[in-house]
């Protein structure tokens, strides 16, 4: 009986275990751009690529590595760019001033035509 | 006087050419600065198993100061069909080939070099696509040149060229 | 042998081309546009030569031999004939003549214009024509003869992705003969309400074709790609909805310059625009600027060439224009006027489109100084979605208004109720939905508005019924339909993404997955594992059935999405197989609240549009 409730106890174990990696895999791989892909994520992906490096980070985490050892070893690989950083904000000012401007010059041109 | 029709045209000409460049540089930029990641850099000294022999090999004890290339192929995959005869002018020209088998049946892999003649000196199994990780590859095929220190000098994302060819020779 | 017959009819259609400008120089108007016709017919030869290369898997063609497989259903060899670069680029060469062929034949006078019409569609024939035979030739063979082709992709061979090149084609590609026209008038000086009219027709059967070939693009990624979604902001979507927003624009002032002759610049500046953008879009996809790492089927060489076609067509047209341009009064319109929301519609579209120009265009601006910037949909949804209410509104007070006259307020008591009445369903949703948000708010009332102001419009015109409102009756009621299902969906739509093993249930608020069934089957050269999932909502159970695929050949992995409809709605359920080793499956299910109205709305804005490629009056 005891042995059975210790195989059971420790059953349990890697089961919770195994949402814990999956869920830190997870976490990983959202963070991780797909660089074959447009735009998706590491997480989202079906392609080759995307699934390599889902095993490998599930691999990783296995052997109870940080998020960031694993992050500094793919950027050692990829780049920088395998990072889904959300836009910088400096870089992105553009994104937001040039259709403002494109704005404010139509109006201009709007009303020259329009008669009192 | 400057809105005239002459000067239009002129300002028209400047416009354009700037987009011009805009688009001609990034044409050839953008390819570069994504995948050079690995040039310049060591090599990691990749161990599998081999997939003509039963062992496994590791790859500093198959090279020894020489300029050598590594490619990554796929029986399933048609672009490595396509640069296969560069491949074999490249053995041809005695320069070692080491093949990664990236995510192959190992039946279809030996077929396919049965059928396509066999470049490679040596051959790694890379059953999960961990050997391309090491080696920061997006796909396959994928070649990498390799110099004496074993410093990646250059790679090719894609069928290798006539150029690619060139250049390993002329460093040989 | 073979493939030099096809080489043959090329070199003849340069040659007829070339023979056609030379007539035309010579002021021999009738060789001119013979030869012309001829070069066209021959091309026509020369694409059908290459479908039948392709049918009957001719490996020794190369294009046939990389993209295209004897085990291909034949449906998917036929239309692996324009699955390539270079068979692609046939076809547009191809509806480049067509285009001309079909002017040819429904103009019927012979004047000088027409001469001018058909010396320009015929150069840019020429040019593309050119392109192709020295870099993207179709009919290259390959020595010795292979056995087999490379061509054998599943995620090809799909029945809306097949039939999805053609249309857009014969959209974006149509605007070539729209280019034709503003040129020829422009230099004729002709640029006026006759010539409106004549362009009318041109412009909006490529409208119509470009419509359709994006929403078939679109319901192809929502049916096939398995992302749960219509419309993701992509490069390449984007690249084909910029010479929409132009052309819309374009119809639109074609619209006053056919009733008051007036706004001929500004219209031919939006014809330019339009065919610019088309050629910038085919650059984009195909140069390999956009694409990810993997392009090595593009070749930067050849987006150099491209990149020098446009830019050497846009310069001419515009300095042509500048050259050009026609006098006009320095007319001013009443604020309440038809012409001057013409305007405002103009000033919206464009300003839709240089937003989503700079969406696209940033991240390649940035590469040059080796830095990547993501730009999704939270870019695009937050910077538009606050003006296309104001978009929307006047959508539904300009057609109410008169030409060159402020609006009178009759009938005002009405349209104060309808717009009251709009304000109203705009709360009921909200309440009912519980989503207090401002932006949803102003989108529900303004297209709600949109669409009780036209079925207003369609009530109070049954006793004189005026059938030449009806094609903008059917498009701006489906504009306005397409704005509240996509305001409804994006609002009330749930995603849940989960990991699941077999048997287990994982519960949500409203909302239980029971993993049931798995069932792993070997079919030619693919692992199919197929899954039945028993879902609980509050109402009902149901099941769905999502299916994974993974091939050997080539070794790819591809999802086949379970939908189940409701009336308005979808249950739409994905998953992901990653690793064979592991039990656990990854699943993602979207409620689509609504998705069948954008569709419908859709739907609605193309009929419009067909009808109003016969409209002949004004």
């Amino acid at each position: 009986m005891r042995n059975f409730l210790l195989l059971l106890f420790l059953l349990m174990q890697t089961t919770s275990l195994a949402d814990d990696v999956m869920t830190r895999s997870n976490q990983i791989t959202k963070n991780l751009r797909c660089l074959v892909c447009d735009g998706q994520s590491v997480y989202e992906s079906n392609s080759n690529f995307a699934n390599d490096i889902k095993k490998y980070v599930k691999k990783e985490v296995l052997k109870k590595k940080t998020d960031d050892e694993i992050y500094d070893f793919l950027k050692k690989k990829y780049g920088e760019s395998i990072m889904f950083n959300p836009s910088v904000s400096f870089k992105s000012i553009a994104l937001w001033l040039v259709p403002i401007l494109f704005f404010f010059l139509g109006i201009y041109f709007l009303f020259r035509r329009i008669r009192a | 006087m400057f809105l005239k029709k002459e000067f239009r045209i002129l300002y028209l000409i400047l416009f354009l050419t700037a987009i011009f460049l805009l688009f001609y540089f990034s044409l050839f930029d953008k390819k570069d600065f994504q995948s050079r990641t690995m040039i310049g850099k060591e090599i990691p000294n990749l161990k599998a198993q081999s997939l003509l022999k039963n062992e496994i090999v590791s790859l500093k004890n198959i090279v020894n100061d020489e300029v050598f290339i590594v490619n990554i192929f796929a029986s399933w995959c048609a672009p490595c069909k396509i640069e296969h005869p560069f491949l074999v002018k490249l053995n041809q020209d005695k320069i070692k080939i080491i093949g990664i088998n990236y995510k192959d049946n190992r039946k279809n892999a030996k077929k396919f070099l049965k059928n396509y003649k066999n470049p490679y000196h040596e051959i790694l199994i890379d059953s999960d696509g961990e050997l391309s990780i090491n080696l920061g590859a997006f796909g396959v095929p994928e070649t990498f040149l390799v110099d004496k220190n074993f410093i990646i000098i250059d790679k090719k994302i894609g069928p290798i060229d006539d150029q690619f060819v060139k250049k390993a020779t002329s460093l040989k | 042998m073979a493939s030099n017959f096809a080489n043959v009819l090329l070199i003849f259609s340069i040659f007829f081309s070339f023979l056609s400008n030379l007539f035309f120089f010579k002021k021999k108007t009738k060789l001119s546009i013979l030869f012309f016709n001829v070069a066209s017919v021959v091309i026509i030869i020369s694409f059908f030569v290459l479908i039948y290369y392709f049918c009957t898997s001719n490996f020794s063609i190369s294009a046939v031999y990389e993209n295209s497989h004897s085990l291909k259903p034949f449906i998917y060899k036929l239309a692996g004939t324009w699955g390539n670069h270079e068979g692609s680029l046939l076809l547009f060469i191809l509806i480049i003549s067509l285009y001309g062929l079909l002017f040819n034949i429904f103009y019927k006078k012979k004047d000088q214009f027409k001469a001018w019409v058909i010396f320009f569609q015929n150069n840019i024939f020429l040019i593309f024509l050119i392109f192709l035979i020295t870099t993207s030739n179709p009919f290259d063979m390959i020595i010795p003869t292979p056995k087999e082709g490379l061509g054998l992709n599943p995620i090809l061979q799909d029945p809306l992705l097949a039939i999805h090149p053609p249309f857009l084609y014969l959209g974006y590609v149509g605007f070539s003969l729209t280019l034709s026209l503003v040129l020829a008038g422009l230099l004729q000086k002709e640029l006026n309400d006759q010539w409106a009219m004549i362009c009318w027709p041109w412009v909006m059967l490529s409208w119509v074709f470009l419509t359709i070939g994006i929403s078939l693009g679109s319901l192809w990624a929502y049916y096939e790609l398995g992302w749960g979604g219509y419309w993701f902001w992509d490069p390449v979507e984007n690249a084909s909805l910029m010479p929409w927003l132009t052309s819309t624009a374009l119809i639109h002032s074609l619209l006053v310059l056919k009733i008051k002759n007036k706004m001929k610049n500004w219209t031919a500046l939006l014809a330019i625009l339009t065919f610019s953008f088309s050629l910038l879009g085919t650059f984009l996809v195909r140069s390999g600027i956009l694409n990810s790492v993997h392009a090595f089927a593009n070749d930067p060489d050849r987006g150099v060439f491209i990149l020098l076609i446009i830019s050497f067509i846009t310069a001419i047209s515009l300095i042509i224009y500048i050259l050009n341009s026609h006098e006009e009064g320095n007319f001013k319109n009443f604020f309440f006027s038809k012409e001057n929301f013409l305007n405002i519609n103009n000033f919206f579209l464009l300003f839709f489109l240089c937003v989503v120009l700079i969406g696209t265009i940033y991240p390649i601006i940035l590469s040059i100084f080796d830095e990547t910037i993501s730009i999704g949909p939270v870019y695009y949804n937050s910077i538009l979605a606050p003006f296309v209410f104001i978009f929307l509104i006047t959508m539904s007070v300009g057609p109410l208004l008169k030409w060159s006259n402020s609006f009178k307020f009759q009938n005002s008591l009405t349209y104060t109720l309808i717009f009251l009445a709009s304000l109203i369903i705009g709360f009921v949703v909200i309440f009912i939905s519980k989503n207090y948000d401002l932006i949803f708010y102003l989108g529900l009332c303004s297209s709600s508005l949109l669409i009780l102001i036209i079925i207003f419009e369609i009530f109070s015109a049954r006793k004189k019924f005026t059938f030449y409102i009806l094609p903008r009756l059917f498009s701006h009621l489906g504009v306005g339909i397409f704005f509240l299902s996509i305001f409804l969906n994006s609002y009330n739509s749930t995603t849940k993404n989960f990991e699941i093993k077999i048997s287990e249930v994982k519960k949500f608020e409203n909302l239980s997955f029971k993993f049931v069934k798995q069932e792993i089957e070997k079919i030619d050269n693919y692992l199919e594992m197929k899954t039945k999932f028993e879902i609980f909502t509050d109402n009902e159970v149901f099941n769905l059935r999502p299916t994974v695929r993974r091939y050997f050949q080539p070794n790819q992995i591809t999802s086949e999405t379970s939908i189940k409809p409701t009336l308005f709605s979808n249950h739409y359920l994905v998953v992901n197989f990653p690793d064979l080793n592991s039990k656990v499956l990854g699943a993602r299910y979207y409620y689509n609240f609504f998705i069948h109205g954008i569709w419908f709305g859709l739907f609605l804005i193309i009929f419009g549009g067909v009808l109003s490629v016969f409209k002949k009056r004004v």
